[in-house]
């Protein structure tokens, strides 16, 4: 919508001059979608809530380097780096989530879907969901960036390419290696999803 | 892998393949390859079957909700303002390891010049000081980059050194480089005396002074009448004493005055701190004392234990080692030789 649109780019015109209400105005405007981002990727509120902090610390900061264009992808890639630093510095490895396949007691610290239209078909889908972000952790960080980037987030190669400073046959690779390990990570767990949830092999 | 309910063992979905049906699915194919791709899925069950399940599954990661901030992300000014800087290495070493490197270097760089100077002494080694001014390319601890310039650490002349042995000394080197304005023992530019107090003072000042230690007191050195250190001469000394060793069959330890000193015993020069190692009992204590004192958070029992560990082998077993007094004594044998 044009007026959205034309009032982000007046709060972040504003905001270049170093006027913080306006750009915690941006904020509110897009803390959901990168605390979303942030929490696909990381896999866990606390790491989510410290990454999305420091996005929009950088993003202030930064504010001067972003040319006009998409707020919200450049949002993006601060918060895709700025998760992929913290993964580094916490050198978080796969196995550390195969404990935390379905079964293991992760409602409590399940983040809260945005917005719930039908309650009913938003539980049962709980348990796919969350064996699908459990699948999506035991990915290798470089592979789990891209498949967020691109199935959850839907960016496009390029884009992913840009964001992650690398080239669109990398993304491509590791897009389709990540899809494939999620897809038979989902097999090997298929037995405690619903029926209508489960991959079938044979149409 | 083998489907349990067939016959037939379930055939794997290649890499290549995949990649084929991954970007089939985004339209991110040529138009040759999209269309030897539908030829072969219209003839393949198997590679319609895993392009299916792969399309589900990107359907259902699409589908995941969107989720809610916890909390509002607002930033205040506290948060954007400058970053503090990580605090600036201290001078004094804060840890056992800075303190156990830079005294391991420092008490290699003054033994190696000792064993340098008694190397000048020997007359049948005298064309080795004559060396003095050629390549010390082969060791990487020459005295100008031990010694701060302007506070920083010289690392890159260290990293070209051909030596693997004296690669080693790049770490030890940085700690010394690093806190050598506090240290004595840093064979530093005689030019940058007054800054890092570097120049080794007379023999007499050290062994008479009450505050003889790792770092060398200021006043002590402010006072004296410090023999300037001729660079060029340790840096050919230390030349030598590589080729002597090796020569010897000795390898140079890093790290270790205890080594140092056992290829000094090798090619016979005298045993310079060996000889001396009686001397090194009185002064062990003290010196570990002026230690804490000059760092209060050295842990006094843990680099105590650290040098006994190394000196003890080859000096006298009997009496406590210090590795400190090795630095000292072969110090003030060079003291001795430049007034000779």
């Amino acid at each position: 919508m044009p007026d959205s649109e034309n009032q982000v780019d007046n709060l972040i015109a504003k905001a270049r001059t170093g006027d913080i209400e306006s750009f915690n105005a941006l904020v509110l405007q897009f803390q959901d979608y990168i605390f979303t981002i942030s929490y696909r990727i990381m896999g866990d509120s606390d790491s989510a809530a410290d990454a999305t902090q420091d996005t929009f610390i950088t993003a202030f900061r930064k504010l001067d380097s972003f040319r006009d264009g998409n707020f919200r992808a450049w949002l993006a890639r601060i918060a895709s780096n700025t998760c992929y630093d913290m993964l580094r510095k916490y050198k978080r490895r796969p196995q550390d989530y195969l404990e935390e396949l379905p079964g293991a007691d992760m409602y409590d610290e399940a983040p809260i879907p945005a917005d719930s239209p039908n309650p009913e078909q938003e539980a049962q889908r709980t348990d796919l969901n969350q064996a699908i972000q459990n699948c999506i952790q035991a990915l290798n960080d470089d592979q789990r960036m891209v498949i967020v980037l691109s199935d959850v987030q839907e960016y496009a190669y390029q884009e992913i390419a840009d964001m992650l400073d690398t080239s669109l046959g990398t993304v491509k690779s590791r897009l389709s290696r990540a899809r494939l390990a999620v897809r038979r990570c989902l097999q090997s767990v298929q037995e405690l999803l619903p029926d209508e949830f489960r991959l079938t092999s044979d149409e | 892998m083998t489907d349990k309910l067939t016959q037939n063992p379930q055939p794997e979905l290649s890499e290549h393949d995949a990649e084929l049906l991954s970007a089939y699915i985004d339209e991110m194919l040529s138009a040759d390859e999209k269309a030897e791709l539908e030829a072969r899925l219209f003839e393949n069950v198997f590679l319609r079957n895993e392009l299916s399940a792969m399309r589900q599954t990107v359907a259902w990661m699409n589908a995941l909700p969107a989720l809610k901030a916890p909390r509002n992300f607002t930033i205040s000014a506290a948060d954007i303002a400058p970053a503090e800087k990580t605090p600036e290495r201290k001078l004094i070493p804060m840890q056992n390891r800075n303190l156990w490197y830079l005294a391991s270097a420092a008490a290699i760089v003054i033994v190696l010049v000792g064993f340098g100077v008694v190397f000048s002494l020997s007359p049948s080694n005298s064309g080795a000081a004559m060396r003095a001014g050629d390549s010390s390319e082969g060791i990487a601890l020459s005295a100008t980059q031990i010694a701060p310039q302007d506070g920083e650490a010289p690392l890159e002349s260290l990293d070209t050194a051909d030596n693997t042995d004296t690669a080693l000394f790049s770490d030890y080197a940085y700690d010394i480089a690093e806190q050598s304005a506090e240290s004595s023992v840093g064979l530093a530019n005689p030019a940058n005396a007054s800054e890092v107090q570097a120049p080794v003072p007379p023999a007499d000042s050290i062994a008479s002074s009450s505050n003889t230690s790792r770092s060398i007191n200021d006043n002590s050195i402010q006072q004296a009448e410090a023999p300037q250190l001729n660079l060029q001469l340790a840096q050919a000394t230390l030349a030598d004493l590589s080729s002597v060793a090796q020569g010897s069959g000795a390898a140079i330890i890093p790290g270790s005055a205890t080594q140092a000193l056992a290829v000094m015993s090798d090619a016979d020069t005298g045993i310079v701190a060996g000889a001396d190692s009686e001397a090194l009992a009185d002064t062990h204590d003290e010196a570990n004392d002026d230690l804490i004192e000059t760092d209060g958070t050295v842990e006094n029992e843990a680099s105590e234990d650290a040098i006994s560990e190394e000196i003890e082998p080859v000096l006298t077993k009997d009496e406590p080692s210090n590795l400190i007094q090795a630095v000292l004594n072969a110090v003030r044998l060079y003291a001795e030789s430049k007034r000779q």
